[in-house]
């Protein structure tokens, strides 16, 4: 069987920048929309009492993590297969689709897990607003949510891994 | 590594020497005051009472000046220093000396007085403003305000009509109505502002005409009697000479801001006393002598005593151990180096007082997590350097002081697994020098499953060690039982299942183990399948095993004796040492058999489970066996549990790419000609600073993570009370020693 050099109209290199691409969109959503949640709350918070500044920022902030996994998703694919070097063309077909598919853990669970996290930071940092000292605690819990990005993360890293191996 | 250990302390004394115990007391922070006084036994003395009133109404007076004459510092501080609480250095001396130092009451009227001086001319300029701002469309009318009033026969009326509809206004006014004159005085805006003139026998007609227009009266204070432009002008002066007025209230203000530092030492002097008369509140007290109860630090039970000593005889002390009912405060006392590990006590919540404080083994691992997840030689080096720059730098205090050393720890744990995994601010390991290349012993990028293999497996030592802490806690109070048959099975299951499926899983892939883990496999894999037999049948005991039975043979257990007869305690404890020795010959003689894994241990195997399952006490569990199966079932929860630990690979990863990017699009900037090397240097500084801070968040987050929900869950009761002794309690002043 001839290996197909197109597959549903699209070269491997188009797959894996589709790949690439979709877990950085994914987090990117999923970040900027966890920390709108937050940052509003923390909005209101900081006109009462713009001392908890310090306070807020780590909670507010740790919904954009996922941004970050799903951009380092996209290099680790440009990076794995060399398309930086211009060997995007040397991608089989069936590659760039096993590639694309590697990516969908972090595009669908970095984009629902910092929309929840973002609402959940929300409920932190109004924990925060009324007792300031305990900021370490409330920062906590949004973490919590984050294991199951992390956890896709590790199943993207380890699925390119094998994929790459497999093509070496 | 402990819980310090602590006294109750009970001072008897006259009431002449009560202030200067306190004050001695609070001075040195030796002792927790308890409550011990009921509320409703008797009331404050009526003295002490006022006396804390007027503490109360000093440090409200003084927080207003601190926050009136604070608003007119002009002392600039920089962006983290004006994020920080307000700090005064001063001498023991000038804070006790504080009170006759600053004219407080007089130095309170002035501010006063200064606060209302500036309400008025706050409301003067804004009623001038106003007025001003009600004049300018008027500025062309030549005629006085006071016109406004009316003749006999005439009235004038002044105010806005919607631009658009003044032609319309001024068409039907003069059909209708030829005793009125309109005139426009300014027509710029979308309001035309207009003067009407009308006969009082015309007037109702004439202001019924103009309301159906949109006619609005023009807002200029009755009071304004001159032609509009004169008006204008006479406020407009008030206004200059109410500004230098005001510059000159300011002034004085500013003069005052001097002090500001004297008031801030004062009130926390003030808040010191009153904490003291607080304290004094509670203790019991008669006519002639008073009774103080509280806890103290075992290590300071010397200078409690030392203190009473200098006021004796008016004092006597007297210190027992905490009896079983009491909960003692707790104070964590760990050696020096592992002290910032304690702010992650902190956040979690203090130890029980009767568990054990697990700051030393927890430290280590939070130190190696924390330099896997940031991961990089180069950022460590950075956040170490950051972190002991601003202790020196604004020499904090404190928990905050704490929590910087914790993060420089992280930053040296950063540098050691930075050197090991050949990360330097993210170049790639291909380009880095041969030295320190050959140092290295892993690369994190192209070897991720063996990195996620080592944090995996230091997960796994670490809830292990979870699990022997709570038996060890478990045997600290005496109950062998639960440390032997509990968390001993868990740990001989999570050995055996790991070791199993190392084998297992070398098998599967390879096809042939090596010879190290041969010899282990087969051993391991009876072990699993013993451990799991007596997780179920232990577990689920209803037994109370050989404790019970060594008290009933001493006769302290006559209750239990009573319900369950004396033949079935013992029975019950016989079993329960047997099984134990059984357990231990088992082990043994895996050990003496070596890599038998033939036959003969497999038919061993067989009869043990067979013996187990035949034996009294497992045919009395058979009845709890389902309790027992749920805990074996619980134990797929540990899988959850090591593989969390994978997190910190993944983490470990971001740190290195994100650097690999910012040092990718800077080598692209770089050979642009003229400005390539500014942005070039531009983007590393600036990037390598943000990779740094947003994953210094993962880095202390996750870690934290894996202490407070894998290891912590295993063995550790919270909900110890923190020792807050009678003390100087200040987070503004820094005492320094005298100079000279």
């Amino acid at each position: 069987m001839a290996e197909p050099t197109v597959i549903l109209g699209m070269t491997g290199y188009q797959w894996a920048l589709l790949g690439g691409g979709v877990a950085a969109i994914g987090g990117g959503i999923g970040s900027a929309m966890g920390i709108t949640y937050a940052a509003q709350v923390g909005a209101g918070i900081l006109t009462e009492d713009p001392d908890k500044f310090g306070g807020l920022l780590p909670i507010v902030a740790v919904p954009g993590t996922q941004g970050i996994y799903g951009f380092i998703t996209a290099v680790l694919v440009l990076i794995f297969f060399n398309l930086l070097g211009g060997k995007g063309a040397d991608i089989a077909a069936r590659t760039g689709v096993q590639i694309f598919i590697a990516c969908l853990p972090v595009a669908f669970l970095c984009c629902v897990s910092a929309i929840y996290q973002g609402l959940t930071s929300a409920a932190a940092a109004g924990m925060v607003a009324r007792r300031t000292q305990e900021a370490g605690k409330a920062l906590i819990l949004p973490a919590l949510v984050e294991t199951y990005a992390v956890l896709a993360l590790i199943v993207t890293i380890l699925m390119l891994l094998s994929i790459r191996a497999s093509i070496a | 590594m402990a819980v310090a250990k602590m006294k109750k302390v009970t001072l008897l004394g006259h009431c002449s020497v009560k202030p200067e115990l306190t004050r001695r007391l609070q001075e040195r922070g030796l002792i927790q005051i308890v409550s011990a006084r009921d509320e409703a036994e008797d009331a404050t003395p009526e003295r002490l009472a006022a006396h804390i009133h007027d503490l109360e109404l000093a440090i409200h007076k003084a927080n207003f000046m601190l926050g009136f004459l604070g608003g007119f510092a002009t002392e600039k501080r920089s962006f983290i220093r004006s994020m920080m609480t307000p700090r005064v250095y001063v001498t023991r001396a000038h804070y006790e000396m504080i009170e006759g130092k600053i004219p407080f009451e007089e130095l309170y009227e002035r501010c006063e007085e200064l606060d209302d001086e500036l309400a008025a001319q706050r409301g003067t300029r804004g009623r001038l403003s106003a007025q001003a701002e009600s004049l300018r469309p008027w500025l062309d009318l030549d005629v006085p305000l006071s016109a406004r009033e009316g003749t006999i026969g005439t009235a004038l009326l002044l105010g806005f009509v919607p631009a658009a509809s003044i032609e319309a206004v001024k068409a039907e006014l003069a059909e209708a109505a030829e005793l009125a004159d309109l005139e426009i005085v300014d027509e710029t805006g979308q309001q035309a502002s207009c003067a009407v003139i009308v006969h009082s026998s015309a007037a109702d007609e004439v202001q019924g005409l103009l309301a159906r227009f949109g006619f609005k009266a023009a807002p200029i204070d009755a009071g304004l009697q001159q032609r509009p432009g004169a008006e204008l002008d006479r406020i407009e002066s008030e206004l200059t000479e109410l500004g230098a007025r005001e510059k000159e209230t300011h002034e004085r203000a500013v003069k005052l801001t001097a002090l500001l530092d004297d008031i801030l030492v004062l009130r926390e002097r003030l808040q010191d006393n009153h904490d003291r008369a607080a304290v004094e509140e509670r203790f019991y007290h008669t006519d002639q002598a008073f009774l103080i109860e509280g806890w103290a630090r075992a290590s300071d039970l010397p200078a409690v005593t030392e203190v009473a000593g200098e006021l004796a005889p008016a004092i006597e002390v007297a210190a027992t151990d905490p009896e079983p009912g009491d909960s003692p405060p707790v104070e964590l006392d760990n050696p020096r180096i592992f002290r910032p590990f304690e702010a992650l006590m902190r956040l979690y919540g203090y130890p029980n007082h009767d568990e054990l404080d697990p700051t030393v083994i927890m430290g280590p691992f939070f130190f190696i997590f924390f330099g896997m997840a940031l991961g990089d030689a180069g950022y460590g080096l950075v956040l170490a350097l950051a972190c002991w720059w601003g202790i020196r730098h604004f020499d904090l205090q404190g928990n905050v002081k704490n929590f910087m050393h914790l993060l420089m720890y992280g930053g040296i744990g950063s540098i050691l697994v930075g050197v090991l995994t050949g990360g330097y601010f993210g170049i790639d390991a291909r380009e880095l020098p041969q030295v320190l290349r050959s140092i290295m012993l892993i690369d994190p990028l192209n070897q991720a499953m063996e990195f996620m293999i080592i944090a995996i497996m230091l997960g796994i030592v670490q809830v292990i060690l979870g699990v022997i802490l709570e038996g060890v806690d478990a045997a600290r109070h005496g109950d062998w039982a639960t440390a032997i048959f509990d968390q001993g099975t868990t740990v001989a299951m999570l050995v055996t299942a790991i070791l199993s499926f190392v084998g297992w899983i070398t098998l599967t892939v390879a096809g042939k183990l090596p010879p190290a883990l041969e010899a282990i496999y087969g051993p391991a894999l009876m072990g699993l399948g013993l451990s799991a037999a007596l997780l179920v049948l232990l577990q689920g005991r209803v037994h109370e095993g050989f404790g019970p039975a060594l008290a009933a043979i001493r006769g302290s257990n006559e209750e239990d004796v009573a319900a369950r007869g004396r033949a079935k305690v013992l029975a019950d404890g016989v079993l329960g040492l047997g099984l134990l020795l059984a357990i231990y010959a088992w082990v043994a003689t895996f050990f003496a058999l070596g890599a038998a894994r033939g036959i003969a241990g497999q038919a061993l195997l067989v009869a043990a489970i067979a013996g187990l399952i035949g034996s009294p006490i497992a045919r009395s569990s058979l009845g709890r066996v389902g309790s027992g199966v749920f805990n074996l079932y619980g134990m797929s929860g540990f899988i959850g549990d090591f593989l969390s630990y994978a997190r910190l690979m993944a983490i470990g990863l971001a740190t290195v790419l994100i650097g690999m990017v910012i040092n990718l699009l800077a080598k692209m900037v770089f050979p642009a000609p003229y400005v390539g090397l500014i942005f070039g240097v531009l983007l590393l500084v600036v990037g390598h600073t943000f990779n740094l801070v947003i994953n210094l968040l993962g880095a202390f987050v996750h870690p934290t993570r894996l202490q407070f929900v894998e290891f912590f869950s295993k063995f550790y009761d919270d909900g110890g009370e923190e020792f807050a002794p009678l003390a100087i309690r200040t987070k503004h002043l820094i005492f320094v020693p005298e100079k000279g």
